[in-house]
């Protein structure tokens, strides 16, 4: 019972009204018994006096008179009128001597009101000194009745039938019937009773009936709808009430829309990542397959040269042996024009064999046809073993040469004729780049590359020399197949460019790692980690670096565990090189069952110039796989949408989701970024979206970003779109000659790109351009050009020829050479950023040298272009200016 | 009260030579004047009052009822009791016509009072009585 008033809103107000009627009525019924009483009592006991005195004075005058008949006829009127009144006129004895009822006459008072109380009052009443009226209530068979006494006094008029001797002759007495007045209280009381009982009825019907329509009905709508709602069926209420409810309800239709919308979004979401996952799976079984025909490829390919190789090496043999005897003059005599030749002949002919033997030695070492044979080697022994065939040319070249192997680091565990040529290799490249100075051998216990239980495993020897040094931006290159730093040198060293090729390839058989440290101009040292110990090469596995899952553990703020596992895709292990397209055959990681690339020592990643913790963390932070494949498993895709149609829009291709995050992130507050992940959409979405911009990422699968470059720079329709590279590789040169915009290497600067696209926009077509520059003959070159193209040129040789002209002439684009010994271009462009009509016109900066970050910043934002005209021949620097002024929109 | 003795006293001496002899002694020959006086005059009825207020008042005031509500009380021959004189218990005709006893005998005008005045009434119809009860004596048109 109480359930059923608990459960309902409804029934719990009602109740209270209920509860309410039922109290003010309970009140109101005993009031009106409590107070109407007496009230009535009163009232009938006025009315009593006032009837009696009446009476009193209606009877005087026949008492006086001694008028009996018209008294007895008097009251017997009362009587027959009034039924409820009595009226007896008693003596003082209490002997009735007129009344309404004639047959009581001489009986006695107390006979007929047989009350023991009355009989007192009565006696009392006509005692000598009582004076007014008495009434009171009594009960006369079975019936109240009110009672008043009013004492007759004696008075002269009195006297003569009544004599002077008495106070009090008798009494009148009244009395009335109070039934009446009770059948009155009663009758209110029930009057009472059945409205409470009807306001009860009422309250409750039209309570129910409010309640119901304005409470119960909205509240089960909404009740009805949230159960439906939690059982998934999104629909809303229409109609409702305007009041809180109302307000309810109106809240639960747009959580419901909310819900609904989120809803049918996420589905979208969902069935689009399904199609971008299948998507993706295809794209990745394709690539593998194309990685699997590669690699095939690759084995092949050094299969070939091997077997090549080795046909060549027979005639050359010839071709030397031949040679030689003639020198030898076994044939007979030479004379000096013939010995020059034969002896150029030879010394070709032998670099042919040098170099056919390195083609021979990587082939080998790719297809993997080398077998070590470990064993330990005393690595002073095999030093100056070496060093035998070096020391002429030492001497001869006037360098010094010193070997400083530490304690612990004499004895190698290596195969002796692989680490021979590793050192030879090394050494021969530090005798070959130096001219002054020396070489200096080093071997030391290495900390990189512990076994399992932190033990040093490696033994690092450096070999350090004061040649030409390597620039830094080539360092991580010269380990590739023929590539010496500086194509420029290749003519002028000798060298096959094979060496650190062939020396990286047998390190990493090694199960160790080489990489390079240098300075242009001071010199380079290169090291390799050799194994000391038996152990390295008894596990088929490469060796493990635990150390690095914990430093990117604790730069993700993830569990170490995270870094521990191995990279998958979408259930499926992959290798690095499945999913960046890197992959190099000579990479320790290449060919083994280890699949977790970052825990390898001697990975060389694009970029990383030292395959080993504690540097090569940062190379891995940054590492898409590590960042996709181990840290965020899941697929994250950006959207790609139509803007509208004020939008300004900007595209950024690139296929891995978190770089378009990104761009879109930084130029989101300006710009609505469309991400495109598929490279071989981008140019459909070009056309179809019309950008202001397009950001491009190099490295993507299917389709390279140079491809997609190339491709919009092609179609009429995207070709004036301003292409901004963004990617991990530096490759400006052909980016520029591809014709992009700029070109950011990432991590990318957010703030910077932003700049530059808002600078592209503001591009405008160039006619005038002012060129300032002190050197002559680079100032009337890049004239002649620029005339040739249809420009209109000022030249200008001091920044104040500049000054003067820009004042008359207001060119669309300036060409200054800011670095010029006496800095004065600053002063020119201090002058143009202060000018109102020229602190707009954009501005290509010529340099001799790369700038700093600091120099750059100087230059802030309106420096278009920087060509550093010491990277480009003369020819190309024309090709670049002529790309800068294309992509300013001249 | 003693005035009324004093009266009496000095008035003895003219009616000692009659008595009173009722009421009912005149109805032979005053037929009419009888019974216009039982009917209409309510002197011949006004000892019923007293009889009424006998027990409610002392015997003096009683005896103070009967100078008046009776016929010659306090006389020679007039109203002694009710058990005693039972024929004089009214106020009857002797009250102002005087005894009739040598009336009756001699049937002579002389013998009793014929003209009456009103100091014949004024003895019990004092000013005060007639105010409250509103009478008139019945000094003419009755008889």
């Amino acid at each position: 019972m109480f359930k059923f008033i608990t459960q309902k809103i409804g029934n719990k107000l009602l109740l209270t009204f209920i509860i309410i009627i039922t109290i003010v009525m309970i009140i109101e019924i005993w009031f009106r018994i409590y107070f109407g009483k007496g009230d009535r009592l009163r009232l009938v006991e006025a009315g009593n006096n006032e009837v009696l005195d009446t009476i009193y004075a209606t009877m005087k005058y026949p008492l006086t008179v001694g008028d009996s008949d018209s008294m007895h006829r008097d009251l017997e009127e009362i009587g027959r009128k009034y039924k409820n009144i009595r009226v007896y006129l008693t003596d003082f004895n209490g002997f009735i001597s007129f009344s309404t009822n004639k047959e009581i006459i001489h009986s006695k008072i107390e006979d007929v009101i047989t009350n023991e109380e009355f009989k007192d009052l009565f006696k009392r009443s006509i005692s000598q000194n009582s004076t007014s009226k008495q009434s009171v209530e009594f009960k006369l068979n079975g019936e109240r009745n009110l009672i008043t006494i009013l004492p007759i006094h004696n008075s002269p008029e009195c006297f003569h039938c009544h004599g002077s001797s008495r106070k009090v002759l008798g009494a009148l007495v009244m009395s009335t019937g109070l039934e009446e007045v009770y059948r009155t209280v009663n009758a209110q009381r029930n009057r009472s009773v059945a409205l409470t009982i009807f306001a009860f009825f009422l309250g409750t019907v039209v309570i129910t009936f409010i309640v119901k329509k304005i409470i119960r009905n909205p509240l089960n709508t909404l009740v009805d709808a949230t159960q439906r709602f939690a059982k998934g069926e999104m629909t809303t209420i229409s109609k409702y009430p305007k009041d809180e409810i109302g307000i309810l309800i109106e809240t639960f239709n747009y959580m419901v829309n909310e819900v609904a919308k989120s809803k049918m979004e996420l589905e979208k979401e969902l069935t689009r990542r399904a199609r971008l996952l299948e998507e993706r799976e295809e794209l990745v079984a394709l690539l593998q397959k194309a990685n699997k025909q590669l690699k095939e490829l690759d084995t092949l390919k050094s299969a070939f040269i091997a077997n090549m190789s080795h046909e060549l090496r027979t005639p050359m043999n010839a071709i030397i042996g031949y040679t030689d005897l003639l020198l030898d003059e076994v044939d007979g005599p030479l004379n000096d024009d013939q010995k020059a030749s034969l002896k150029k002949v030879s010394a070709n002919a032998r670099h042919l064999l040098q170099l056919i033997n390195d083609v021979l030695d990587i082939s080998k070492i790719e297809s993997g046809k080398i077998e070590l044979r470990p064993k330990e080697v005393d690595l002073k022994q095999l030093i100056d073993g070496i060093m035998v065939t070096f020391e002429p040319l030492i001497a001869k070249k006037g360098l010094t040469f010193s070997l400083n192997i530490e304690p612990g680091a004499e004895k190698l565990y290596v195969d002796e004729d692989k680490t021979k040529q590793i050192l030879i290799n090394l050494i021969s490249n530090a005798v070959k780049f130096t001219h002054e100075g020396g070489i200096t051998i080093k071997a030391k216990v290495s900390e990189r590359g512990p076994d399992e239980e932190g033990n040093p495993q490696f033994i690092e020897i450096s070999v350090t020399d004061t040649g030409i040094g390597i620039k830094k931006e080539d360092l991580d290159k010269i380990f590739d197949k023929f590539a010496q730093a500086d194509v420029s040198t290749t003519r002028q060293y000798e060298g096959t460019g094979l060496g650190l090729s062939i020396v990286r390839g047998l390190v990493a058989l090694h199960k160790g790692m080489v990489w390079a440290e240098s300075e242009v101009g001071k010199g380079s040292t290169f090291y390799v980690l050799l194994p000391y110990k038996k152990e390295v090469f008894d596990k088929p596995v490469p060796v493990i670096e635990d150390k690095m899952a914990e430093e990117l553990a604790k730069y993700f703020e993830v569990p170490k565990e995270v870094f521990l596992q191995e990279p998958s895709y979408e259930g499926k292990m992959v290798r690095c090189w499945d999913y960046t397209q890197c992959g190099h055959v000579n990479c320790p990681e290449y060919g083994s069952s280890e699949k977790r690339c970052w825990l390898v020592l001697g990975t060389h990643c694009k970029g990383m110039r030292k395959g080993s913790y504690p540097e090569k963390a940062d190379a891995c932070k940054i590492c898409e796989v590590v960042r996709d494949l181990v840290l965020h498993k899941e697929e994250i895709t950006s959207e790609i949408a139509r803007p509208s149609e004020k939008e300004k829009v900007v595209l950024a291709i690139d296929d891995n989701p978190d770089a378009v995050d990104l761009i879109r992130k930084y130029l989101e507050k300006d710009y609505k970024v469309i991400g495109i992940l598929s490279s071989e959409e981008a140019v459909k979405k070009a056309k179809e979206i019309k950008p202001v911009a397009i950001t491009l990422d190099i490295m993507m699968p299917k389709k390279d970003g140079w491809q997609v470059l190339k491709e919009l720079k092609g179609d009429e329709e995207t070709k004036d779109i301003p292409v901004i590279i963004v990617s991990i590789i530096d490759n400006k040169t052909l980016a520029f000659s591809l014709g992009a915009a700029d070109y950011f290497v990432k991590p990318l600067d957010g703030y910077l790109l932003l700049r530059k696209i808002k600078n592209l926009e503001s591009y405008r077509a160039i006619k005038k351009v002012l060129l300032l520059e002190r050197d002559e003959k680079t100032n009337n070159e890049i004239s002649k050009i620029l005339k040739e193209s249809g420009y209109e040129v000022y030249s200008a040789l001091s920044s104040k020829e500049a000054i003067e002209l820009v004042k008359t002439q207001f060119p669309d684009l300036l060409i200054v050479n800011i670095t010029d010994p006496l800095s004065s271009a600053f002063d020119f462009i201090d002058f143009i950023k202060g000018s109102t009509e020229l602190k707009e016109t954009p501005i290509i900066a010529l340099t001799n040298k790369e700038l700093s970050d600091k120099e750059k910043e100087e230059l802030d934002g309106r420096i278009k272009d920087i060509i550093n005209k010491a990277l480009f021949s003369e020819e190309e620097l024309v090709t670049e200016l002529k790309n800068s002024l294309r992509k300013i929109g001249g | 009260m003693n005035l009324v003795i004093i009266l009496l006293i000095i008035l003895s001496p003219f009616t000692a030579f009659s008595d009173y002899i009722g009421t009912e002694s005149c109805k032979p020959c005053h037929q009419k004047q009888y019974d216009n006086f039982t009917k209409f005059s309510r002197m011949s009825r006004s000892f019923l009052g007293v009889e009424k207020m006998k027990n409610k008042i002392t015997p003096e005031e009683l005896r103070g009822c009967y100078e008046c509500h009776t016929t010659g009380y306090g006389k020679k021959g007039g109203f002694v009791s009710v058990d005693k004189t039972p024929h004089l218990k009214n106020t009857g005709c002797e009250v102002c016509h005087g005894p009739g006893k040598r009336h009756v005998e001699t049937r002579k005008r002389e013998h009793i009072i014929g003209k009456l005045t009103t100091k014949t009434c004024e003895p019990c119809h004092t000013e005060e009585r007639i105010r409250t009860f509103r009478f008139r004596p019945l000094l003419r048109g009755v008889h």
